[in-house]
């Protein structure tokens, strides 16, 4: 452990899985959530990357029990989403950027702050697991993301009333499809594309930097939200975070490497209960929902696998995997 | 004389126009009195007697011979006054078609005496500038010979004293050349160091002269020394000056290379100029004629680079950097204690040895890991010179900088990212040494440098564990009574002693210690249970850890040792 002991995570050893994960949540939004600069964005982003090994660690080896607890634990976001939109009165929106993970944060928080939006308010919250964008999209009552697109979504789902669509083209054409109508639903695939492309080894993770400061600070990003927030709450949060893999600690143990390949090749999560094993700390957990069962990869733990381990990846069970922002905010 | 003329009669003509010439001027004739360079008088009645071809041209190369001998010879009338009559006389003491011709030094020196005497030393210094500077003279046992064909090495050394066939420079070019290959021409050196060797106007315009593969722009990773040609009074202002004029980034990379205090520029150097001059036109020639093939080399290997070899003996590197005032720059100035090809190295070794400060280099690498700093800012930051008056770090060339960082990571004080693809970083329990030879190597080069990320060390999560051990079928043994008169009787009435429980056997795979220390506890074993046949293996360690082990071993025990020494 290199970073300072916080005595507030003590508890998370102890506290009922409630307590514990809201502990671990409210350390990640104080680090995550704190502003930055461009100039340094890329280190301090990877100092933060670093403290958070810190918590990760206390968590994969010591407290991996509360993981079994996370559903029940952790408030999430598609039932913040929900919540909120059945809470909400008059004109709401929701944008949800796919793979947006906690170190985007303080961009958002800074330009809302800066261009004189209210955040009525800001914390973390929990995806779904496996932290993919299907089962976040059927937490909401869609079918999977596509079904979104141009309105297609039908009235089954938990979001009623609300203009359905989901884009992957720039900000400026989204504001064409923003309309008049007081109830928005837009999934747009930014970053999660862009993590998958940035995934190859190399400095993939400082290009995701570079790009999500530029993007998330450009005029063009916001003009479309002041699209969105006129005369609705908006709530701008993500499906699931992503894990800098690349920055994770390679396993040496040559017959847990040869388990994690076999078992999750270049993945962090494996459908179904997979071959059992004897470690200890344990290197993946198997956990069970009320929908599906599997496999998944416990920390920050990478391995060989064929075409070599993606750098930026998600699914498995390391908290910015887990971890989203959400952020309500309004025009004042 | 000759047999070409025709006895009595011709002598007389000869000796008639001979005394007609010279007669008022020479109280003795000599044989210098035939003066080549008078077209008219006793040397043409002489040639028009003896009407031999060989003697024309003989005639005219030694006529030719005074003329380069007069070009060659600085102050001619001062430095070689007796030229004339000198080569006049060698030539013509040299027609005899005697087996026996030319003269002796001695005999010349009475030929040009006339009514006052020739010093010794005076005239042996002048012969010797003649027949340096004169390409027929020819030596024979201890006789000087005229000869049609020219003396190579005579014409060799006549054609390099003249200015004027090198006013395009290339004397410099190969003075600078020669000075290269001396000082890093071998392949061994060549591999590691770049030696660029300036030329006269090293301080005004330090590359217009070089050849473009030397110039700072195509410069390679390898080391670069910098060979000045003069050692300047008031280096370090010199040098501070130069560094920020002619030289835009990668400052504190330089070394360099300064000849012995007090020398001269290298290039005003005669001697030097002259062997150069040698030897490059030795170098032309020899295509033509091969009688300069041995001339170029011993020009090359016993002249002019010994020379070379041992006259560059300070070295200079960057300390202290200072661009608003280059003149406050200092500069560690030290003796390499090396010649030739060996300076490179000698001076690497003394850089890496006494003058690099290893912490400062650790605590610029931390300042890097702590921002997260790739691999290449890091190395193109060491190259530059620090700032605010802090001393600079020597740099040692790409490969000992990767070479200190590993280290440091085996260290555990940084953590390398190698392009994502896998993490450095010293394990728990893992020994300096280990982590050194796990990871040495594994740092790439070039492109892959920028994406290669320092960081601090961070958690490492470990898992440790083994399948479980199928114990080992247990074989009942027949039950034998003592056989000692000292053992244990059975009991005879019953209340037998309780059986001694066998013993459970347990083990792991070799794992760190910490780990094993998880492997006791979950085998069960707290602090009073009592253990048998306890052994501990590993499959190497040094004789340090080794006792390292024995004096952490609880006293109290008693204790068997084995193991394989390594044959030295």
């Amino acid at each position: 452990m290199t970073a300072e002991r916080d005595a507030k995570l003590d508890s998370v050893l102890t506290a009922p899985p409630t307590e514990a994960w809201r502990v671990i949540f409210d350390k990640l939004w104080e680090i995550f959530s704190a502003p930055l600069s461009l100039q340094h964005a890329e280190q301090e982003v990877a100092d933060r990357e670093r403290r958070v090994s810190d918590i990760e660690l206390l968590l994969s080896s010591s407290a991996w029990e509360l993981w079994r607890d996370f559903e029940s634990a952790v408030p999430r976001t598609a039932q913040s989403i929900i919540d909120f939109w059945s809470s909400a009165t008059g004109g709401r929106a929701v944008l949800i950027l796919d793979g947006l993970s906690l170190r985007e944060t303080p961009w958002l928080l800074q330009e809302a702050k800066r261009r004189g939006y209210n955040v009525q308010r800001a914390g973390a919250r929990g995806s779904e697991l496996p932290s993919e964008t299907t089962p976040f999209a059927k937490a909401l009552g869609f079918s999977q993301r596509s079904s979104l697109e141009n309105n297609g979504a039908g009235s089954s789902h938990l979001l009623p009333g609300a203009r359905t669509e989901s884009l992957d083209v720039a900000w400026e054409y989204c504001r064409d499809w923003i309309a008049s109508a007081p109830a928005l639903m837009l999934w747009h695939h930014w970053p999660d594309d862009r993590i998958h492309d940035l995934a190859e080894p190399g400095d993939g993770f400082q290009k995701l930097c570079r790009e999500a400061a530029e993007q998330l600070t450009s005029d063009s990003f916001w003009t479309m939200i002041e699209h969105m927030a006129t005369g609705r709450r908006l709530v701008i949060t993500s499906d699931h975070g992503y894990a800098a893999s690349g920055m994770f600690t390679d396993v040496t143990n040559k017959e847990q490497a040869a388990w994690l390949k076999s078992t999750f090749g270049s993945s962090r999560s494996a459908p179904g209960s997979g071959t059992p094993h004897h470690w200890s700390p344990p290197i993946s957990l198997c956990l069970k929902n009320a929908n599906s069962s599997n496999q998944f990869a416990l920390g920050r733990r990478k391995w060989r696998s064929a075409g070599g381990y993606p750098t930026l990846s998600h699914g498995g069970l390391s908290l910015l995997e887990v971890a989203v922002p959400f952020i309500e905010i309004s025009k004042t | 004389m000759a047999t070409e003329a025709q006895e009595t009669r011709d002598l007389i003509r000869i000796l008639v126009d001979l005394f007609k010439t010279r007669g008022e001027h020479s109280p003795v004739i000599t044989a210098a009195d035939f003066d080549i360079s008078n077209d008219k008088g006793s040397v043409t009645s002489l040639l028009s007697s003896v009407a031999n071809q060989l003697h024309r041209t003989l005639l005219e190369k030694a006529r030719r011979n005074l003329e380069a001998v007069r070009i060659a010879v600085q102050d001619p009338d001062t430095n070689i006054p007796h030229a004339s009559d000198i080569i006049s006389a060698l030539w013509l003491r040299s027609l005899s078609v005697d087996r026996i011709n030319g003269a002796a030094p001695a005999e010349l020196q009475s030929d040009i005496t006339r009514s006052e005497t020739i010093d010794d030393n005076t005239f042996a210094a002048e012969m010797a500038l003649i027949r340096e500077n004169s390409f027929n003279i020819h030596p024979v046992g201890n006789r000087l010979v005229f000869k049609e064909e020219e003396n190579s090495e005579g014409r060799l050394l006549a054609n390099a004293k003249n200015d004027k066939l090198f006013e395009s420079n290339q004397d410099v070019q190969q003075l600078a050349a020669e000075t290269r290959y001396v000082i890093g021409g071998s392949e061994e050196v060549s591999r590691k160091f770049r030696v660029v060797v300036l030329r006269k106007n090293w301080q005004n315009d330090p590359w217009a002269d070089l050849p473009e593969n030397e110039r700072p722009d195509r410069w390679d990773g390898r080391l670069t020394i910098i060979v000045l040609p003069e050692y300047v009074e008031n280096i370090e202002a010199t040098l501070g000056a130069w560094l920020k004029q002619h030289l835009l980034q990668r400052r504190n990379t330089l070394r360099f290379l300064l000849p012995k205090k007090g020398s001269a520029n290298i290039y005003y150097d005669r001697d030097l100029i002259v062997y150069a001059r040698a030897i490059y036109l030795a170098n032309q020639w020899k295509e033509t004629d091969p009688a300069f093939r041995p001339l170029h080399t011993t020009y090359q290997n016993s002249h002019l680079r010994p020379r070379l070899r041992d006259l560059f003996d300070t070295f200079a590197i960057l300390d202290v950097w200072n661009f608003a005032q280059p003149e406050q720059c200092l500069f560690l100035i030290e003796k390499h204690n090396a010649i030739g090809d060996k300076i490179p190295k000698a001076m690497d070794e003394k850089i890496a040895n006494e003058l690099f400060v290893a912490e400062d280099f650790e605590a610029t690498a931390l300042a890097h890991a702590t921002a997260s700093s790739s691999l290449a800012k890091f190395m193109g930051d060491l190259q530059e010179p620090r700032i605010d008056g802090k001393h600079c770090i020597p740099w040692l060339g790409e490969v000992a900088t990767k070479e200190n960082v590993l280290r440091l990571c085996a260290a555990g004080k940084i953590a390398i990212n190698l392009r994502g693809l896998e993490m450095l970083q010293a394990q728990p329990g893992e020994i300096e040494e280990a982590a050194w030879m796990r990871i040495k190597g594994k740092l790439g080069s070039g492109k892959e440098l920028e994406q290669t990320i320092l960081q601090l060390p961070g958690a490492y999560p470990q898992s440790g564990g083994a399948s479980p051990v199928q114990p080992a079928p247990v074989i009942p043994q027949p039950t034998m009574p003592p056989s000692t008169p000292g053992g244990v009787p059975p009991p005879v009435f019953g209340n037998p002693l309780p059986a001694a429980p066998l013993p459970q056997p347990f083990g792991s795979s070799p794992k760190t210690p910490v780990n094993l220390l998880g492997e006791v506890e979950k085998w069960g074993i707290s602090a009073a249970v009592k253990l048998t046949n306890v052994s501990i293996n590993t499959s190497e360690m040094t004789g340090a850890q080794l006792a390292d082990l024995l004096k952490k071993l609880p006293d109290g025990v008693m204790y068997s040792l084995s193991l394989e020494k390594e044959v030295q």
